[in-house]
């Protein structure tokens, strides 16, 4: 082992991003709070505590500036933007999120788990649609008439018996 | 007798009644099956399964969620000893000498000494926790808010603990944590806070899809980044039975590490594989055994085991009693307690809701007596858990995580909250930053707030309130400590890193 592989791996520019954000919320903060209510005897009111929050935000957002300057910190695996398939995975999960309302329950949900198949690093084509279609027919029955959970529910649901 | 006589009521609705006993037996056999997944832990199962809690009486679904939080920590064993990667954190000090005995061709006695120790660590454990929990919330009822303020800032110390290399990036995540608690109508005064003119956030940020997020689809995300083949399938040698030898030499490690883990698990922001590692170093220190450390000496197997279960019961401590969940494991279970409606803390102990907490330690008490009987009996069909690709592993925990967030409020904004939380968790780990720290700042920061808001008022304004009453003063002494504990570790390491860098 060298000295090295004791160091955080990955780039500064997401630790220098998170101090940002530290400091752009404190500054939010700073200008929301003050315009609540005061207590109404004396006694701290709800501004207190996010202004609290706001102030070590920014001294936490300076300690992490100096911390990451002072660190050695080889290329590795911790990087700003995360590799294509977990973009392409997260993009799925938001696509799914828009859909289910729109097209039910058993469409997306079996658009999605393939797409995730996929991604998962599966072999062949019909795994991940079996793999899709089979857990959300389970799941559709499962949630609606096991515990009466409301699925978005489309022509299809209906079908299989949601 | 006082104390047990609500246990054995515990015990009664257990065994009294199916749906009960049958959530928890299935949920013990699911945990095994997660902690036996490389990767997965007994977190993330616990909280995929806690939306559907909601869906359950009370007593069977929170006695699901110990069941799943006991079947996981014992079931990270299985790849430990049969491939030499720890299935959860905790397993990871058993691997050193588990992996040598099943190379050594005694794959199952190694895993029948891990399920037997981690029955004798839960079971000890769950007694402590069952004599401990009642006498301390008795001695908690007389707390006020100038307490409860001290103890929930106490519960924020840990995240000092709990932030593992960078302390100030735990801060960071601890901050956002506590930034999220305040969103929302302040319960004191109602007024909005930090909403943004969002409908959605009157309500405040919900934990349980957070908690999705950050343990369900961050671990999807990183199984996506990491996606490897299939394991290749180990092999499971060896006589199935504890030798007389081993049994002998094991006993007194597995006593040991009960205690040393349920101590452990006792203190705020510690953690399993603390517990593990301080049981690992201790049956070192005794050398016991037939076979040299390193090269397979089953007590190496039996302290680490022994001690990673014991400390879910001592962990449950603080979390029922005080409303301190110590480390992560306990945050979810305390998420599935305000999901039905029951707020951890002393007053859980009194009152109608007692009934359900003793079947919860009754429960977690003979889940670790299941894992002995489901894990030694169907240790084979466990072993091959380990090859499940990730493939056909990944949608489904997706699909449990949709769900789930959707399924506690029928609400698609959750699913959202799930998703971004998700995001942002895998962000946070692929750039080390701990997430641990930011439950801990959601789940305590409103209970900061709120019991300084309180006292402050009750007392017009007096700040001393804080530090002249005695429980409070006990408190302080325990931040003291804690911090510096924290402090010396660093340092420790610091010197550490320093010596390896110096040798190298």
């Amino acid at each position: 082992m060298t000295a090295a592989d004791d160091q955080p791996a990955g780039q500064r520019v997401p630790v220098l991003v998170v101090a940002g954000i530290l400091l752009l919320a404190a500054v939010l903060i700073g200008l929301e709070a003050p315009g609540y209510r005061d207590g109404a005897g004396g006694e701290p009111g709800p501004a207190a505590v996010p202004l609290l929050i706001a102030v070590l935000m920014v001294v936490v957002a300076v300690l992490l500036v100096i911390t990451e300057l002072r660190t050695a910190r080889p290329a590795g695996p911790g990087g700003w933007v995360p590799p294509t398939p977990v973009l392409l995975t997260v993009g799925a999960l938001l696509a799914a999120y828009v859909l289910l309302p729109l097209l039910g329950f058993f469409l997306v949900f079996t658009g999605l788990l393939t797409v995730l198949g996929f991604l998962g690093g599966a072999r062949t084509w019909w795994s991940p649609v079996v793999v899709g279609a089979v857990s959300s027919w389970l799941a559709l029955l499962l949630f609606s008439r096991v515990f009466a959970v409301p699925l978005p529910v489309g022509p299809i649901d209906l079908l299989l018996g949601g | 007798m006082d104390v047990l006589t609500p246990l054995f009521g515990g015990f009664a609705t257990l065994f009294t009644s199916p749906a009960v006993f049958g959530a928890l037996a299935a949920a013990v056999t699911a945990g095994l099956v997660v902690g036996a997944l490389p990767g997965l832990t007994a977190t993330m199962g616990m909280a995929l399964f806690l939306p559907f809690t909601f869906l359950m009486p009370p007593e069977v679904g929170l006695s699901a969620m110990v069941g799943i939080f006991a079947g996981g920590i014992a079931g990270g064993a299985i790849p430990a000893i049969l491939l030499n990667v720890p299935g959860t954190p905790a397993s990871a000090a058993t691997a050193l000498e588990g992996y040598p005995m099943s190379r050594a061709g005694h794959g199952r006695e190694a895993l029948s000494i891990a399920m037997l120790a981690g029955a004798v660590g839960g079971v000890v454990s769950g007694l402590l926790m069952a004599v401990l929990a009642p006498t301390i919330a008795r001695f908690a009822l007389n707390f006020q808010a100038p307490e409860f303020f001290v103890l929930a800032i106490y519960g924020l110390t840990i995240i000092s603990a709990v932030s593992g290399r960078s302390l100030v990036k735990g801060y960071a995540a601890g901050l956002l944590g506590l930034t999220l608690g305040v969103v929302g109508l302040d319960p004191v005064s109602g007024q909005l806070r930090l909403t943004m003119g969002s409908d959605t956030l009157y309500g405040g940020v919900s934990l349980i899809p957070v908690l999705i997020g950050v343990f369900g689809i961050t671990q999807v995300l990183v199984m996506i980044a990491d996606r490897a083949g299939s394991q290749r399938p180990p092999e499971l040698r060896g006589p199935r039975w504890i030798s007389r030898a081993n049994l002998r030499d094991t006993t007194p490690t597995m006593a040991r590490g009960s205690v040393i883990g349920s101590f452990v698990g006792a203190i705020p922001g510690t953690g399993t594989d603390i517990g593990a590692f301080l049981a690992y170093s201790d049956a070192r220190r005794r050398n016991r055994g037939r076979v040299p450390f390193g090269k397979g000496n089953p007590t190496g197997v039996a302290g680490p085991e022994a001690a990673n279960n014991g400390v879910v019961g001592g962990a449950m401590i603080p979390t029922f009693t005080l409303g301190i969940p110590g480390e992560a494991g306990t945050a979810v279970l305390l998420g599935g307690l305000l999901v039905h409606g029951l707020t951890p803390g002393p007053d859980l102990f009194t009152g109608p809701q007692s009934g359900i907490v003793y079947t919860i330690f009754a429960s977690f008490i003979v889940s670790a007596l299941l894992v002995l009987v489901i894990g030694t009996t169907a240790v084979r069909a466990f072993s091959h858990v380990v090859r499940v690709p990730p493939h056909v592993l990944i949608p489904v925990i997706s699909l449990l995580c949709l769900v789930g967030a959707y399924a506690i409020n029928n609400r698609f904004a959750d699913v959202l909250v799930a998703i971004l939380f998700g995001v942002l968790g895998y962000l946070m780990v692929r750039n080390d930053f701990p997430v641990s720290p930011l439950i801990l700042g959601l789940i305590l920061g409103p209970m900061a707030e709120v019991n300084f808001r309180r006292a402050m008022t009750i007392t017009h304004g007096d700040w001393t309130v804080f530090f002249t009453r005695p429980a409070s003063l006990l408190f302080w002494a325990l931040i003291v400590l804690t911090l510096f504990w924290v402090w010396r570790s660093g340092r420790k390491d610091r010197a550490a890193e320093k010596d390896t860098a110096g040798r190298a």
